[in-house]
Parts: C-alpha cells; structure tokens; sequence
C-alpha cells in the first residue's frame, strides 16, 4: 500500500516546440513509512508527474495508484487519500489558518466532531498558535508555509506529496519542515517531495529517482546510486546521470 | 441531492461568502452602489424635469419695445412673465438682445399707433429673440399672446364704435379627470427605466464577487488545491454560483429598498413631470420577480468567469457580458411582446419581461411560473456546463493539447462552431440578400455557395475522407423504401408542430403569406421551383447538416445527443422564431434516419420530398385534402419505421 506510478505519460503541445513529452513512461513507487524523493532540475516534469499524481493533470497514457484507489478512474477515492503541498500554492488571503484548516478538513470529509482537536493537534504540532487568528495576508512567508502544511494534513491523509516545499523558504523555516517530514516518515505516512537541492533529498529520501527530460534516468537508495555511479556524493550523481543523458542525445 | 453534496455545496458557500464580504469591492458593488447610485439614477432626471419645470414657472423675461409701442404697453404689462425693461424710440434690437438688455425685443413701426388708430395699413411688427436659448421659446408665445391680446381689443373697439354688436364668445370648459389605473403597480417612468436599471445594477453586483471566486483563485493559485480535495466539481461550482446569488439578491434588495425610499422621501408631488409611483407592493413583488432573473445572470457570470484565465481577462469581458444584460432587457420596450407569446422559454429575456408584466398589472401566474421554472433550470445548466470547465488544464496551467491529438479524438468542437458560424453569417448577409433577389435562383446560388462549399472546404483542411465523413454510400435498398414510407408523416408531423408553435408564438399574417407570395404566385416553372426550393436544400442542407456537422460530431457524441444538436442547429439555421420548431423537429428525424441507415442517402429523399410537399400542397391547395388522409400517413410512415427496425446497416452485412 502506498503510491505507484505506473508509465505515466503526458504530452502537451507548445506553439514553438509542438507535440512534446513533459513527462514520459515515469514509473516508481513509495511505500508506507517511506520518503521518495523525486529529483531533478527545473522542467524536468517534476510538478506534471505530481500534478498528475494529484489528479489536477490527466495522463496521457499510464497512471498511478494510491492505496489501490487509480488515478484515472477513481479520481474522488484517490484525492481522499492525499495531502499536497508546495511552495507555489497560493492561501486565501482574506480568510485565518484556522478557518481555512477547517474548511479543508470539511472538504477532506473529515470527521465533523473531531475536526476542532485535530486542527489543534496539527497546528501545536507546526508551532502556529500565535497566528492562528490573523488573516493570511498579514503572515510571513515562513508562516505561509506552515499554513499550507496544516492544510494538507488537517484530514491526516496516508500519503503527502510536497512540490519543492523549501522553495524560498530561510534555513529556520526549511529546518521546521524537515522535522516535519521526517515525523511524517514515523507517523508511517508515505511522502513523496520533489526537489532540486540536493543536500536536502541526501538528508530525508530513503529511495529517490532522478528525473530529467521527463525521463527517469536512475532510481534506488543512496547507497545503491552509489554503487551504481561509483561517487559518493548526490550531487555529483544527479551530475553524472544527467550529462549522460545529454551526451547520449547529442 | 445527497446529504454529502448538500454538505460540500455549504462548505463551500460558506468559506466563500466569507472570503467575498471581507473584500472592500463587493461591498461597493452590494452596498454602496444600490443604494445610492442606481435609486439617484432613478429619481434624478425627475427631480431634474420638477426643477426645469419650476424654473420655467417662476421664470420673468425682459421685454424691450423699439419704436411707437405706446398703444400695445398695456396689453404687454398684464402678462405675468413679461417684464418691460426698456422702450425706446429707436435702437438695434440685435446689440440689445447681445448686451443681454432683453430676452425678447419688439420692434414696432413709428407709426404703428395712428396705423392702428385709423386702419390705414397692416403695420409690421417684428420680435426679436435668441433662438440659441429653448426658454425664449415661452417668451416668444408670451409677447405673441400678448399681441394678439392687443388685436382682439383693437378689433373689439372697432366692432364698438361702428355700433355693431359683437357675438358672444363661446367657451369651451375643460377639465382634466385623470383615470388612474387601477391595476398597474407602478407608473410609466418607473415600469419603463426600472428593468434596465435592475439589470445593469445586478450585472455590476455579481460580476465582481464571481470573478473573485473563480477567477480569483484561480489566479492566486488556490484552485488547484480546492481541486485536490475530494469534493465534487459541481458541488463546488454550486456552492459558488450560490454566493454570487446572495450577493445579487442582496444588491437587488438594498437597490430596490432604496428605491423605494428615495421615491418615498425624495418627493412625489403632484405636479411632477414624471410621476414616479412605486409603492411597497411593487418593491415586493419586483423582488420576488426578479430572483429568477439573479438566479440566472449569477450563472452566466460564473460561467464566464470560468472562462477567465486572470482577473483582468475577466473585466474585459465585463463591459461585453454588461451590454448583452442590458440589451436583454430592452424587451420590456417592446410594446407587443408578452410571455405567452413564448418569451418565457428565452432565459434572461423572460425575466425582464415578468417584470414589464408584473409592474404594469397584468401578469399571468402561469406564465410567470413557467418564466422562473425555465430561468432555474437554465441556470442550473450553465453551472453544470461552468462546472466542467473549472478543472481545464489550459486554464490551470496554460497548456493546451495539441490540437491534431484534439482531433484525433474526434474533438472537432472549435470547427463545427466556426463552420456553424461563417454559414449563418453567409446565410444572413449573402443568403438573404439572393433569396431576396430572386427566391428560386438566389436560393440554388445560396444552397451551393453558402452551405455546401463552406462544409466541403471544411473537411478538406481537416484532411477528412469527404465520402466516409458524410456518410455519402448506397443505403440498403429497403431503407430507402422506408424513407420514401415515412416521408409523409414526416410531412404531417411538421405541419402538427408548426401549429402548436403558431398557438404558443403566433405567426404574423405578413409572415404566412410570404410563402405564398414567393413560390406559389412565382411567375417561374414548377420544375425550376423545385430544384430551387426542395432538390438544391435536399442536398446541400444534407451534405451540411447529415453530413459534414454529424460527420464531425460522431465521434465524441451519442447518437441522441448527435440527433438533438443538429437538430438543433438544423432549427436556427432557418432564421426565423416561427419556423425554429418545425424545423428543428424535421432536424433531429433527418439526422435519426441518417444515424440509423449510416447513409445520408434517405435523409436527403425525405428532405426533397418534404420541401417539394410544402410546394405542391402551397400551389395547388392540397393541404386539406393531405390533412384528410393522417390515418393513412400514419399507417404508412408505421411501416416505413419497422422497415428501418427491422433492416439494420449491420445485418445486411454493409
């Protein structure tokens, strides 16, 4: 149990560049108490793989399970069991964290009578307290953030999925969410983040993949990409596959 | 309704609702604007007119009198508006009206007092004005009064010393009774300017809050999250659409209510230019009328900001969509137009036309309720429709699929829209002008050059195989047997719906007897009629509506909602509201046919037939004795469907 993608494919058309594979036969999976990391760099069919994962994007072909429930033809199930975040999602600004957490947790269907407990579980939990009250639009970026994770985990969905969740972040708040991924990990969630930063996927992934072109290009464990590439480091890693790749297309 | 969707529709109204009311803009839009503009709208061109009123009734105008004008001063001083500046022997009556000495100069001959004296001659009095200035239009009746005043007791004086007894002056008395009536809930001005200004002050009022919670999130990068939780889009779009509907109904209730004070208070005097009566009643009634008409333009709203990728985008679909609001309720200005006249089936329209009814008095329940019922429903569809767009990925993120993989999936949607629009624009301008001409000629040019080619073009640039896409093959023999079998039911079916149509929208005569005038009476040959008016249609509308426009729907839609979309626009090619239903029916029975033998072969048959029917039974007055055989028709058009039943393209192996 837990997230499988299964050859997903989506092809989108651009005026200049025609008929094009942002994202082509990706596959993986993510176990239950497992942090995937899915890595590469900008436009490399990160967000449209999540995005589809998400339901927000249809496939073009392929698809992708979570907690058996497909993306394609039970869209409803699949969104119940999901909890996104990212760092480009926007906040209703006019509206307090506590009242979009429990406008989320209603949607989420959650339980009606426990939803005032679990909001102040996850908000004691992400330190938001102090500004539970205020408007949106008069937190901080840092702030926004937590908010935006309280919000996708107010209805305590198994799986999470964070796109570049650090993306403008400080180190202090980047920090909080580290700790919050790896407490995710221990609640024995399944989470899959995106990332660009390396130090960062080489610090919380069990497993990664990495992705360039819309292609995964090498997937495992740390140790078993370093087997495989005979570096030690991520970074020089993620280096080495993606100019493979280039080298080959050339 | 689940209990679930009742949920999530109130989830979703509620956080909404919230969200809108903290934002200044709305409150400018519900509140502010309501009450204060619109109501001022209403009543100032009345204060205005009150105030020009009693200024032109306590207005005093100079008079200068030039020359001998000593005979006519008496006369001039017992008008009340006249006051006598100057009178001067001589002067320049065009320097004085320019040193503003006078508002009206009379000029009078030196003599003018012993012309009059002794009757010597007509003497000329000239009267001097500035013509620039409306108001010295009073002045100018007031010295000719006054003048004339003078004649009249110059003349009486004559009769006097000639010792001749005038006659008796005879009087007619007047007076005024004004009838009110009874039955109408508020008066002219207020019934004629009401329903604009309720359709514009709603237009302003809900497209604010609509492009906020549409367009607003999607812009701020919320929707996709709202799309990620597990609620229905519908439920969604309705919770929305439901916001919009508070804040309208809202703006109209603070609009009307102000109204309604600003008339109370702001003065109803008797004397007033225009009467503005809009009692407590009127208000009421003008609110319950006008929910339906929220209901609906709320809807639109939310469809079109649907269709918004940002905010900006929107308000430059605004002005648009605000014109076409307050172009629907210039039907309140059509004197003849009432809601049995089948009105209450055009969403929007309707409403505005309820509320012309309603104010003047004389509204059909029935007919109100069947308004509000079409209104709801139609609103309903347009969120339904709202709905599905939300989700759009070209609208989300801005891609957009290939429009050769769109076409691949047999979404040929843009193109029948554009083939749909050059044709009945060709139609409107080239098609009528050449029927115009000559209905025969004109009618087989336009057949070919305006329907056929622009279909045919069509498929060309789409790369389609013309004579799969129409359906262009052999039918199995007995299908065209039962074409030909059916053919006069789908006669008499026409003529029964043309009746019903004619009930509920009555036909003008001018109308019914254009036909005549124009194929019966035709000095053409029969055959030549024909070919014009049943053989080139038979084809050309086929190869069109059967063939290209089904061709381009087949993939993507089921064969009933193939039937009833072009029959549809089977319908409103002919152009006119009283042949939409005859039309559309014979529409969606042509296109059932050509669905069912997979040939557009039997349509065509049936088409001519039909076309060629109206002609023969036009000229040789044959629609009686038709009429007079439906047991027949019926018999034979039931063989003819159990023959299409029975023969299925597939089972004669084609």
């Amino acid at each position: 149990m837990g997230l499988e993608a299964i050859n997903l494919t989506k092809r989108f058309f651009d005026a200049k560049r025609g008929e094009f594979n942002a994202v082509q036969s990706v596959s993986f999976a993510c176990h239950k108490g497992e942090i995937f990391g899915l890595l590469g760099p900008n436009g490399a069919g990160k967000t449209t793989t999540l995005r589809m994962i998400t339901t927000i994007l249809k496939p073009t072909s392929g698809t992708a399970k979570i907690n058996d429930f497909d993306v394609t033809t039970n869209p409803r199930q699949v969104r119940k069991q999901l909890g996104f975040v990212s760092a480009d999602t926007g906040l209703y600004e006019r509206l307090t964290p506590r009242e979009i957490l429990t406008y989320f947790g209603k949607l989420s269907k959650y339980p009606k009578e426990k939803l005032t407990e679990r909001i102040a579980e996850v908000t004691s939990m992400l330190q938001m307290e102090s500004f539970l009250d205020s408007r949106c639009e008069k937190l901080s970026t840092g702030m926004k953030q937590k908010v935006s994770i309280a919000r996708a985990i107010v209805h305590d969905p198994p799986v999470i999925i964070m796109d570049e969740p650090t993306t403008g972040l400080d180190v202090l708040t980047s920090q909080v969410l580290h700790r919050f991924i790896l407490q995710c990990k221990e609640m024995n969630k399944c989470v899959v983040f995106s990332s660009h930063i390396m130090s960062e996927a080489e610090k919380l992934c069990d497993r990664m993949a990495i992705i360039h072109k819309g292609q995964v290009l090498a997937s495992g464990t740390l140790e078993e990409l370093r087997a495989e590439s005979g570096m030690h480091y991520l970074e020089d890693i993620f280096l080495n596959v993606v100019k493979e790749d280039d080298i080959v297309e050339a | 309704m689940r209990r679930d969707d009742f949920d999530e529709i109130i989830t979703v109204f509620a956080k909404d609702l919230i969200e809108v009311l903290r934002d200044y803009r709305t409150l400018i839009v519900m509140i502010i604007m309501p009450a204060i503009i619109y109501p001022a709208l209403l009543v100032l061109p009345s204060s205005v007119a009150t105030h020009l009123k009693h200024d032109i009734k306590k207005k005093h105008y100079n008079i200068a009198l030039i020359g001998d004008a000593r005979a006519v001063i008496p006369s001039l001083r017992e008008s009340k508006t006249l006051h006598l500046r100057q009178v001067l022997e001589t002067g320049d009556p065009e320097k004085l009206l320019a040193a503003k000495v006078a508002d009206i100069v009379v000029t009078f001959p030196d003599n003018f007092t012993d012309v009059i004296d002794n009757i010597k001659s007509t003497p000329r009095v000239q009267i001097f004005y500035d013509a620039r200035r409306d108001q010295n239009l009073i002045a100018l009746a007031e010295v000719r009064m006054a003048l004339n005043m003078f004649r009249a007791s110059v003349v009486q004086y004559r009769f006097k010393t000639l010792g001749v007894q005038t006659p008796q002056k005879y009087e007619l008395n007047f007076s005024d009774i004004g009838e009110a009536k009874e039955q109408s809930l508020a008066s002219e001005p207020v019934r004629n300017l009401l329903p604009f200004l309720l359709f514009t002050m709603l237009t302003v009022s809900i497209i604010y809050p609509a492009l906020d919670v549409i367009t607003g999130e999607r812009e701020r990068n919320t929707l996709p999250l709202l799309l990620m939780s597990p609620s229905d889009r519908h439920n969604i779009m309705f919770g929305k659409c439901l916001v919009v509907i508070v804040i309208g109904a809202g703006a109209l209730l603070i609009g009307l209510l102000s109204i309604y004070l600003f008339i109370q208070i702001g003065g109803n005097k008797a004397d007033d230019l225009l009467v503005l009566k809009f009692p407590l009643s009127a208000m009421v009634m003008c609110m319950l009328v006008s929910i339906p008409l929220v209901v609906t333009l709320s809807s639109l709203s939310i469809l079109l900001a649907s269709w918004c990728k940002t905010f900006q985008q929107g308000q430059g679909y605004f002005v648009p969509f605000l014109f076409a609001a307050m172009g629907a309720s210039s039907v309140c200005s059509l004197p003849e137009l009432k809601l049995s006249s089948g009105v209450a089936f055009i969403p929007v329209a309707n409403t505005a036309l309820s509320l012309k009814e309603v104010l003047s008095g004389h509204a059909d329940p029935l007919w109100l309720c069947v308004s509000s019922v079409v209104a709801i429903a139609f609103a309903v569809y347009v969120t339904t429709v709202a709905a599905r767009i939300l989700d759009s990925e070209r609208l989300l993120f801005g891609v957009a699929d290939s429009r050769a993989r769109r076409r691949l999936s047999g979404d040929f949607n843009p193109e029948i829209a554009i083939l749909c629009f050059s044709v009945f624009l060709l139609m409107f301008y080239l098609g009528q002008t050449l029927q115009s001409w000559d209905i025969v000629v004109g009618s087989l040019i336009t057949q070919v050059v305006v329907i056929l080619l622009p279909a045919v073009y069509l498929l060309k640039h789409l790369r389609l195989p013309l004579r799969e896409t129409m359906s262009l093959r052999m039918p199995h023999p007995l299908h065209i047997l039962a074409a030909l079998l059916i053919t006069p039911l789908c006669v008499l079916t026409s003529m029964l719906v043309y009746n019903i149509q004619n009930y509920i929208v009555p036909a003008p005569e001018a109308f019914t007897t254009m036909f005549t005038r124009m194929i019966v009476e035709s000095d053409k040959p029969l055959w030549l009629s024909l070919l014009g008016i049943a053989v080139a249609p038979g084809l050309c509308e086929e190869l069109l509506f059967r063939g290209a426009i089904l061709g381009l729907l087949r993939q993507r839609f089921k064969p009933i909602s193939q039937c009833l979309i072009t029959g549809a626009l089977f319908g409103v090619f002919h152009m006119s509201i009283f042949r939409v239903g005859p039309t559309a029916v014979l529409g969606v029975v042509l296109t059932a046919l050509a669905v069912w033998t997979e040939s557009i072969v039997p349509s065509m048959i049936v088409h001519i037939l039909n076309n060629s029917a109206a002609i023969l039974m036009g000229k040789y007055h044959l629609e009686e004795r038709f009429l007079s055989y439906w047991p027949i028709t019926l018999v034979v058009g039931a063989l003819g469907l159990i023959l299409l039943i029975k023969v299925r393209p597939s089972k004669t192996g084609q």
